[in-house]
């Protein structure tokens, strides 16, 4: 492929990494194939282990719904309480959301719409051993 | 008695996959959903 010098190829092998020892990046995806209509789905989603803290940095959201349709994790400010949105929406948690070991991420995703939808929510954080 | 849906999720650490399967979501109406997250949250 010809490259010219604002397309240069990056191997992501070669970047250098921002986390320390202890950290292991940490991602959860969680997709609900049929929504019902006008109902709220809610999902325990996970329990920090012992031992460790999970900083949340940041998330998204997608629905095939075409309403406005509402998220909310707890203890997640960037989607607590009410988190409104259309087809998908990305947040940024800055500074990091802390989760200390023994919570509990709990999703609730209301399906706005007059029909089924797919839905889901998506996280991306740092699992820190403590 | 509240319905319940499958839905499906994975973990990724380090960028492999460490868990992935099918969980079982509560069906509710929104006027139940506040009481149900005040629960769970108090259990924990």
């Amino acid at each position: 492929m010809r490259q010219t010098p604002e397309a240069i190829r990056v191997i992501s092998t070669h970047l250098p990494s921002i986390r320390r020892p202890l950290q292991h990046e940490w991602r959860y995806l969680w997709v609900v194939d049929e929504i019902p209509p006008r109902k709220v789905v809610v999902y325990k989603a996970y329990t920090i282990p012992r031992g460790f803290r999970l900083l949340l940095k940041g998330g998204g959201c997608f629905s095939t719904g075409g309403q406005i349709q509402k998220v909310w994790v707890t203890a997640v400010p960037g989607f607590s309480p009410d988190y409104w949105f259309t087809r998908a929406e990305a947040v940024t948690f800055e500074p990091s959301c802390e989760l200390l070991s023994g919570q509990t991420l709990l999703f609730y995703f209301f399906n706005n719409s007059t029909k089924k939808c797919r839905g889901g929510i998506a996280l991306i954080g740092v699992l820190e051993m403590v | 008695m509240t319905e319940e849906i499958k839905c499906k999720f994975m973990i990724i650490i380090d960028g492999e996959i460490k868990e992935k399967g099918e969980g079982t979501a509560k069906v509710i109406i929104e006027e139940e959903a506040e009481h149900w997250l005040r629960t769970v949250t108090q259990e924990e």
